[in-house]
């Protein structure tokens, strides 16, 4: 199935309890992707739950009525299928892949969980201990480390600024009640959206497979809109946090506000970011690595979220060059982006690039699930994910020129500068000759 | 049972197997080459060869600056990968079928007559580098590392590990080396599969596959199979900001030629390999909450093999796991699995398959793996037979034979001061600093 006809392809139903249900037959391998989508993450705690979305995830594996614990994923993986979870800021996500026959088996295993999660004291204290060992898993990397207290600078004051990984001192504290209270809160019909991939009969089977499993669940009353604090964030002009850490080599971290996801300039800056850090042919990686060859490594990406988002730029460099010096250099390609515009030709590079990644995302019915649950989700219609070629042609140099000047001002910026706590001078030397040395025979 | 596509393959006249796969469900192409000779073929001291003749044939062709090449495919949304081994090579690209006609020739030219500059070689040095500094942030990058290093020692390829000091000695005369030595047509495997006229393709393209000629390729680099743990080895990585240590428990295992293969992947599945499935994660993580991921894997070449358990704990928590995770080993040698555990072990190994061949990505690097071991497809499409086939006093004579190892090399990344004392009661524990590869 191409782009042009997955959108007649996708049919969508809504079940009277608020279940929406999406489904795509896609009939090239004999298997299914089933996925369902929850509009709650980190968004929708307070201080004191911080990290209770995540909790509840991990829950979510550990038994329902009908269901032992971990005994969804055993049965998935019994069957050649594999099954996972993640939590976003904005949504909790859990996604199973099986040969399809067991399409059954699965929405009756989804529906389940949805209905009636078992939240006991015995299993909260183990799965507190897994999570922990989580979250000292990320915070034992120097990097991940830094970036975590970028997002909380950079979103201060909302709850964007905590990650979903949340606060060990409330990941400590929360007790089952807390998890009841979250669970039949965020976990509704209403609140869901069940997506269906894959080598199906009918549409109609996914359907009433949806009917028979979960139609029985009550429907709930309506969910507050999140407001994760009622303030877009936006960086309180220009700032630097510099750190100092247990890794040895020299990053800088770039960021400025980005639109929320189904904004009108999620997409130019989108592509902008694109132009200017993906590739080898990027004028970051043109400019700053290979021209001047300041920096080993460039890249960039917007984080864009259901409220707000980052658009990020990071450089990776030796301990010789100042951080800067590769701050400027990065600010210089900004500014000349914002000022000049871009060329067709790199605007066709970018059409180019996204239509190929779509067609290889689309032998994919996991990927597939997944693009249509974010875009449903996050970005309040699914339809958005398939449009989205149709709209990048629609896009001239102009607007992606002007989406650029609104949003990457330098009194929006905030800046990361992350130095190697130990620095061998030796290296420090080595790499001061080497360039005074390249200079010299450049002059020469 | 599976069938692949439709497929032609068949030898070109300087040896190279040719096959191609045609699949019209997206109009994009996927090409792909392999060589049998991989990290094993690194000259003794100058480890990280391979990788870099791979970078550098990416770099660009004779004639042609780098930035004008690389523009040629970025600009058509066409993109190159790589994929390293210790026995192969392989270099591949994603394309639109509308770009084909630009880019194959292209794609080709870089195999056939890349221009390996010094300039190039210079930053992709930096690069790697920058990439060997950075895994260290990475506790259970090094883990591996360490843990390889010590179970196949300096003496065996699969111990030799690249390093900051082993890349800064390679030059461009070894990348040529490298290059002219083991990029040759025999033994090697081109495959263009997806949307194309098989007609018009061999017309156009088969032509180029065959004018690549060069001299008699060297052996495949194969390596002998590693000798059993004969006394349990503790290597301690020191790196004093963590608070949790990450292990790294195993030993040799038997190469992918073997023939109990199969049976020990499914008897790893049970013990580790199977995620929620396993023995450790449900006695080490679902029952005691000591980590948060828990697995073991056999990771194998033809020959050579290692079997390794893996996991992370806080440190004052160590013992209790390392010695969870060795009793759990312990009871699995002695006692074996059930009929129950292996019957699901066969459902899961037979049932993944068609995940592995969905799409013609999946389908080339399945064709890729089949061709490297001298395998046909009939060892897919034969392949739930053979599984379904195996029976629980098979698999547990297999356990007794390959996993029941007294002694152990471990690896062990975490703050010296707080967990040597402890480490030290399972084995003769030696002492590295972090940076030390």
């Amino acid at each position: 199935m191409q782009n042009s006809e997955i959108l007649s392809g996708i049919k969508e139903h809504t079940l009277s309890n608020g279940l929406t249900v999406i489904c795509l037959k896609k009939n090239s391998a004999p298997i299914v992707a089933v996925q369902v989508w929850y509009r709650t993450g980190s968004i929708n705690e307070r201080d004191g739950i911080r990290g209770i979305s995540h909790f509840c995830e991990h829950l979510m594996f550990r038994g329902s009525q009908h269901v032992k614990p971990e005994e969804h994923a055993r049965r998935i993986n019994d069957i050649g299928g594999h099954c996972n979870a993640f939590t976003s800021e904005d949504v909790t996500a859990y996604i199973n892949s099986v040969p399809c026959r067991y399409l059954d088996m699965v929405l009756e295993l989804e529906a389940d969980r949805m209905s009636s999660l078992l939240i006991n004291e015995t299993i909260l204290e183990v799965e507190r201990n897994v999570i922990i060992e989580e979250y000292h898993t990320y915070m034992n990397n120097p990097v991940a480390k830094a970036f975590l207290e970028f997002r909380n600078d950079f979103f201060n004051g909302h709850a964007y600024a905590i990650s979903p990984l949340g606060r060990l001192e409330d990941i400590r504290a929360i007790i089952a009640a807390d998890c009841r209270e979250y669970y039949k809160q965020w976990y509704t019909p209403r609140n869901a959206v069940l997506v269906v991939v894959g080598d199906i009969d009918s549409e109609q089977q996914v359907f009433d497979g949806a009917e028979k499993h979960f139609g029985a669940i009550a429907q709930s009353a309506a969910l507050p809109e999140a407001s994760g604090g009622g303030i877009i964030p936006r960086p309180q002009g220009q700032r630097l946090i510099k750190h100092k850490v247990e890794f040895d080599v020299p990053l800088i971290i770039v960021g400025y506000p980005a639109p929320a996801s189904k904004d009108s300039d999620a997409l130019p800056l989108e592509i902008m970011q694109l132009i200017i850090s993906q590739g080898e042919t990027s004028r970051l990686h043109q400019r700053i690595v290979r021209d001047k060859s300041i920096a080993v490594m460039v890249g960039g990406m917007n984080h864009c979220l259901r409220l707000a988002g980052m658009s990020l730029f990071f450089a990776a460099f030796t301990p010789d060059i100042s951080a800067q010096k590769v701050e400027r250099a990065i600010l210089e390609e900004i500014n000349i982006i914002k000022q000049k515009g871009v060329s067709a030709a790199e605007i066709e590079k970018i059409k180019n690039s996204t239509l190929t990644s779509r067609v290889f995302e689309l032998y994919s019915a996991e990927h597939i699930c997944q693009r249509i649950g974010f875009c449903e989700i996050v970005e309040g219609d699914y339809k958005h994910w398939v449009r989205r070629l149709t709209e990048l042609a629609q896009l001239d140099g102009n607007k992606l020129q002007e989406a650029a000047n609104r949003y990457w001002n330098e009194a929006d910026r905030l800046t990361l500068h992350l130095q190697p706590k130990r620095i061998n001078p030796a290296v420090v030397g080595a790499g001061i000759f080497r360039r005074l040395f390249g200079r010299f025979l450049k002059t020469a | 049972m599976f069938r692949f596509p439709p497929l032609q393959e068949y030898l070109l006249s300087n040896g190279v197997r040719m096959i191609w796969v045609t699949d019209q469900e997206q109009p994009a192409i996927s090409i792909a080459v392999q060589v049998p000779y991989g990290r094993f073929s690194d000259p003794k001291g100058k480890e990280g060869v391979s990788e870099l003749t791979l970078g550098l044939l990416q770099k660009g062709i004779a004639g042609l600056t780098t930035e004008a090449f690389i523009q040629k495919f970025e600009y058509t949304g066409s993109s190159i990968w790589a994929d390293i081994g210790d026995e192969h090579i392989a270099v591949g690209c994603k394309l639109l079928s509308q770009f084909a006609p630009s880019i194959l020739p292209l794609f080709w030219e870089m195999i056939t007559k890349p221009a390996l500059s010094e300039t190039e070689l210079k930053r992709l040095k930096r690069e790697m580098i920058t990439g060997l500094q950075s895994e260290r942030a990475d506790p259970m990058t090094l883990g591996h590392k360490h843990f390889f290093a010590e179970l196949f020692g300096n003496d065996h390829p699969a111990g030799r590990i690249h390093t900051i000091k082993s890349v800064k000695r390679i030059e461009l005369a070894d990348i040529r080396s490298f290059y002219e030595t083991y990029f040759v047509p025999r033994e090697s495997i081109v495959i263009v599969a997806g949307s194309f006229d098989l007609e018009f393709a061999r017309r156009s393209w088969e032509g180029l596959f065959k004018a690549w000629a060069r001299t008699s390729p060297a052996n495949p680099s194969v390596a002998p199979a590693v000798r059993p743990v004969e006394k349990t080895t503790i290597r301690l990585v020191n790196k004093s900001d963590l608070t949790q240590v990450s292990l790294c428990v195993g030993h040799g295992a038997i190469g992918e030629l073997h023939p109990d293969r199969n049976v020990c992947a499914l008897a790893n599945y049970i013990l580790g390999g199977g995620n929620f499935s396993s023995r450790l994660m449900a006695h080490v993580r679902v029952d005691k909450g000591k980590t948060y991921g828990i697995g073991s894997q056999i990771l194998s070449n033809s020959l050579c093999a290692a079997f390794l358990m893996s996991t992370s704990t806080k440190n004052e928590q160590l013992t209790d796991v390392l010695q969870s995770i060795l009793k759990v080993y312990r009871e699995f040698s002695e006692n074996g699995v059930s009929a129950d555990e292996l019957e699901k072990a066969k459902q899961f190994a037979v049932g993944n398959l068609a995940f592995q061949l969905e799409g013609i990505g999946n389908i080339c690097e399945k064709l890729l793996w089949l061709r490297h071991f001298k395998r046909e497809n009939s060892y897919i499409e034969q392949f739930a037979d053979m599984i379904m086939a195996i029976k629980p006093p098979v698999v547990n004579a297999a356990i007794r034979a390959h996993f029941s190892s007294q002694h152990f090399v471990i690896s062990a990344v975490g703050k010296r001061a707080a967990i040597e004392k402890n480490l030290a009661s399972f084995g003769d524990c030696t002492h590295v600093d972090f940076r030390s590869l």
